[in-house]
């Protein structure tokens, strides 16, 4: 029984200690990390491009980008990624609004993202079109452009916060 | 009695034919392709340098098997590419006809940016420059993990295809070393 306890000591002091081997050596913060599924991956270190094919979702803390494909862009000389840019059926999610339109690119660095072509984002009832919107993430704030049609906002005026803001 | 002198130098003569026959046999049939010279050394170390590019390869085992067919089995490897790729591994096949680099078991390639990448098992055709793996891959960097059902590498590993439920769990700056 002695025995059995020994070995029970020895592994229960082992296991954290692998457990952690296993982990990333440096701890990120998860509003950092960016998690991405995908079919198929092409990185070309040489343009510094990593392109994500297929069924394409990408989450960044409460952020959901989804598309058929998804490029990653990175600085050749810091190696960071600045640049996320998802075409075709993209789709995105944030903070309780949903967005769809053929193509998104997400400043990493700036943490702007420009929604282009047959844009729709809805919130609830509310519902807004264009064919450019860019949001910045940071400020919280939006800019719709109708480009050849018009601008068009459906909004819920019982509520405080809409898909505009205009609450606040 | 002179005839035991001439029976003598008869079986003299006679030896001598046989030696030379049997000596130009030897020296005149060519190798059958069935038939393999093996040669083994330990602790080897074998450089390579290409007549076009004039890049060097140096490749270090603790163990090498050469066969007469051209073929080299090498043991707890190293391959270390002058200014591209370095490969770790265990077990490797290098048939020098085809120019084709077999690793079986677990492998590690170090890309020339410094990307770690994790397989099991990978098939280089170094004629063509392209490489790949069946088998799971890790690709890992020092702030995120990708993994994939198979990879493909090619243009000295510059290029790197990740198929089959891709899985990247990253930081922004993963791809800083």
């Amino acid at each position: 029984m002695r025995r059995l306890l020994r070995i029970f000591l020895i592994i229960s002091l082992a296991l954290p200690c692998t457990l952690q081997a296993q982990t990333l050596k440096t701890p990120v913060s998860a509003s950092d990390m960016v998690d991405i599924e995908a079919d198929r991956l092409d990185v070309n270190t040489k343009s510094g491009t990593a392109v994500f094919k297929g069924n394409v979702k990408a989450t960044k803390a409460d952020i959901v980008v989804k598309g058929n494909m998804l490029t990653l862009s990175y600085d050749t000389a810091t190696r960071k990624v600045t640049l996320l840019t998802a075409d075709g059926n993209a789709y995105i999610l944030w903070k309780g609004r949903e967005a769809t339109c053929s193509k998104v690119n997400y400043s990493l660095v700036k943490d702007v993202m420009v929604l282009t072509g047959d844009v729709v984002i809805t919130r609830d009832q509310e519902r807004l079109t264009g064919q450019k919107v860019t949001i910045d993430m940071k400020n919280d704030s939006q800019v719709v452009e109708g480009g050849a049609g018009r601008v068009k906002v459906r909004v819920n005026t019982g509520q405080n916060t809409g898909i505009m803001q205009w609450g606040k | 009695m002179w005839y035991k002198y001439v029976l003598v130098l008869a079986v003299i003569v006679i030896i001598a034919l046989i030696i030379l026959y049997s000596q130009n046999k030897e020296m005149g049939s060519p190798l059958k392709s069935g038939y393999a010279l093996t040669r083994s050394a330990t602790n080897v170390v074998m450089f390579e340098r290409k007549k076009d590019t004039g890049k060097t390869m140096v490749v270090s085992a603790k163990e090498v098997v050469e066969t007469g067919d051209q073929v080299t089995y090498l043991k707890d490897f190293h391959v270390v590419q002058q200014k591209g790729v370095k490969i770790n591994g265990k077990d490797a096949i290098y048939d020098r006809n085809r120019s084709i680099l077999e690793v079986k078991g677990p492998v590690n390639i170090e890309t020339k940016d410094g990307s770690q990448v994790l397989l099991t098992g990978f098939v280089w055709d170094r004629e063509s420059q392209k490489a790949f793996s069946k088998n799971p891959v890790k690709l890992e960097g020092r702030e995120g993990i990708i993994v994939a059902d198979a990879a493909e590498f090619s243009d000295e590993f510059t290029q790197i295809a990740l198929i089959g439920r891709v899985h990247a769990k990253i930081a922004q700056n993963f791809l800083n070393h």
